[in-house]
């Protein structure tokens, strides 16, 4: 398969003087595949992502996206092959669903053009594929998080990107939402072919929806593989520092992650 | 539901269009009547055929006296044109300054551009420097010390490359109060005449007549100024949704930052050097706008602008002829308006944009 990223020796601290974040990470992305990017807090998750998104410099290291080292393309060339959906998007201004799809459109557009009848027929079917056209004409501050979520994505897939990166898209959603939102970012895979790397706080949605994951502990890789791979028991106490099961989703055969609370192992 | 998307984009340039109509007519007929008011009294209707003339390829019949030409064209309408560009100035500077800092309260002179400005003009009259051969240097001096202001504040908020919002208001906010700290030992050192003088800095004030070439210069880069910030129209709808978001979506956002600050404050700088401080127009104008247009730079730029031309004339018509022939300063009228119209406007609402 073919790498469209590739990342190699990577390292990042956000002040001169403090440690560093991530710490010599190679790894690549490959066409097609859902990654998934896992670890605890303060490993380095978000700054990953938004390294590879062209919104941080590395301190060291370089990224190639398709072939080409990304810290020589501007904002407007990535935005063509990349969109962002970030952690949490709160938008206090009054825009219309429609207005805020559409905006996914600019990096199409030149600084005075006007949006054209196909950048909105594009916005159209990334509503209607996101389930939220029905809504398309109510203002944006007025959605709850699981739609707005979904205004997001229709906004990312309004770029026409080849890559999607997800910040922890499903955090603060509920169950239902949850599913709804991984279940979105699956069929965007299977059905267009889309690229997908996804930050994710939950081992056992990452397990069952990744092809591939990466561990993160310390701003360094721990471990890289299946997420039957990744996820066993040793490697999450040692970067998680916490008692684990993991056991088999009876349905799908990925693994499960069970919390035990302190007092059951005592 | 396609064609209906392209309907709805259809509809929508027919609405922009016919509210920036609706605004221009405004602003003419706004126009006539402040050029009619006055000593020497000329009818509106006279105003509109007397500038008309004045096109190219247009002969009007003169139904007018010569007089009545020559108050319009000398007197009122070089007065009037100053306000309409200076209030349409300091509204554009306002969207982008609270555009960019995202930031309600944020207005032309929050950056430190109008202490900046009033610091140089006082401390010409504070050396004696008011005049050179003939012409008075105070525009110049208060441009420079905006521009010298500007600079200074930008650099203090820059941290290792990048400009945070935040530190920038910060940094314009506390150079703000310094530099009127510096101004106020000033006006106590110098003089009970030379302070009176001064106050047209702080007050704002469009009766005082520039060197022809000075003013020249002045229009030219508020002219352009404008037109660049225009074209960022777009940019700013992604940018108040998050810096970071912008740059996804391609926006190169410490350079637009950049661009934009240096203009808007550029812009202002000359409207302080050229008229003094105009409070309120700038902070209020952008959030009427907003109100009555929604958030979408697009309309919202050319719309307030002509919203804030018209405010400035009509609050000028006031300054020179509710107490004539003494003037007030315009300044005060802007306030004096503009805050009960704000609050009013903010109570209908009871819900903000920010």
């Amino acid at each position: 398969m073919n790498a469209v990223i590739e990342v190699y020796d990577l390292s990042y601290k956000y002040n001169l003087d403090r440690s560093l974040v991530l710490n010599r990470i190679n790894f690549d992305v490959r066409q097609g595949e859902i990654l998934g990017i896992v670890g605890p807090n303060g490993s380095g998750k978000s700054t990953l992502l938004k390294l590879l998104s062209g919104v941080l410099k590395p301190v060291e290291g370089r990224i190639l996206l398709l072939g080409r080292p990304l810290a020589r393309l501007n904002h407007k060339s990535i935005a063509k092959i990349i969109a962002v959906v970030p952690q949490n998007t709160v938008i206090s201004f009054p825009f219309t669903v429609r207005e805020i799809v559409l905006m996914g459109r600019s990096p199409h557009l030149g600084l005075l053009q006007i949006e054209r009848d196909k950048d909105f027929k594009i916005s159209e079917r990334a509503m209607m594929y996101t389930n939220s056209l029905e809504f398309a004409d109510r203002k944006i501050d007025e959605l709850s998080g699981g739609e707005r979520q979904r205004v997001i994505i229709a906004r990312a897939l309004a770029q026409e990107p080849q890559i999607i990166l997800l910040d922890e898209p499903t955090v603060h959603l509920d169950l239902k939402h949850q599913i709804e939102i991984f279940d979105l970012i699956k069929q965007l895979n299977i059905e267009n072919l889309m690229t997908v790397v996804v930050v994710s706080h939950d081992l056992n949605l990452a397990g069952e929806y990744c092809d591939r994951l990466i561990l993160l502990k310390e701003g360094e890789v721990y471990k890289m593989g299946s997420p039957k791979e990744v996820i066993t028991e040793e490697d999450i106490k040692a970067v998680y520092d916490t008692d684990v099961l993991v056991s088999k989703n009876p349905l799908s055969g990925s693994p499960n992650v069970t919390l035990i609370s302190k007092q059951l192992l005592s | 539901m396609v064609e209906n998307s392209v309907n709805i984009l259809k509809a929508q340039t027919a609405k922009w269009a016919s509210v920036l109509f609706g605004l221009l007519c405004l602003l003419i007929i706004i126009v006539c009547i402040s050029a009619a008011i006055g000593p020497g009294g000329v009818k509106p209707l006279h105003v509109l055929k007397i500038l008309l003339n004045q096109l190219p390829f247009i002969n009007l019949q003169s139904s007018w006296a010569p007089e009545e030409a020559t108050i319009v064209l000398r007197l009122r309408v070089p007065r009037i044109f100053m306000g309409g560009l200076i209030g349409g100035a300091l509204t554009l500077a306002g969207i982008a300054f609270q555009a960019l800092l995202r930031n309600p309260l944020a207005e032309p002179y929050i950056l430190g551009v109008s202490s900046g400005g009033s610091l140089g003009a006082i401390i010409a009259m504070a050396l004696g420097l008011n005049t050179f051969i003939g012409l008075s240097t105070l525009p110049l001096f208060a441009f420079f010390g905006a521009l010298l202001t500007m600079l200074l504040v930008y650099n203090i908020a820059r941290i290792e490359g990048l400009v945070p919002p935040h530190t920038l208001l910060l940094a314009g906010v506390i150079v703000n109060f310094f530099f009127s700290a510096i101004i106020m030992y000033l006006i106590s050192i110098i003089g009970a005449e030379k302070a009176h003088s001064f106050q047209f800095w702080t007050m704002g004030d469009l009766s005082g007549l520039m060197p022809g070439g000075l003013m020249l210069v002045i229009v030219i880069l508020i002219s352009i100024g404008n037109i660049i910030i225009a074209c960022y129209a777009r940019n700013f709808n992604l940018l108040i949704l998050g810096e970071e978001s912008a740059a996804h979506l391609g926006v190169e956002v410490e350079r637009t930052k950049l661009i934009v600050f240096i203009l808007a404050s550029l812009i202002t700088g000359a409207a302080v050097s050229a008229c003094g401080m105009i409070g309120f127009v700038g902070l209020i104008i952008p959030h009427l706008g907003r109100m009555l247009l929604g958030a979408d730079h697009r309309i919202l730029i050319p719309a307030s602008s002509l919203i804030g031309a018209s405010f400035l004339i009509l609050a000028d018509t006031l300054a020179r002829t509710l107490q004539a022939p003494q003037e007030i300063p315009v300044g005060v009228i802007t306030a004096l308006c503009g805050g009960p119209f704000f609050i009013y406007l903010l109570r209908k609402q009871k819900k903000s944009f920010f």
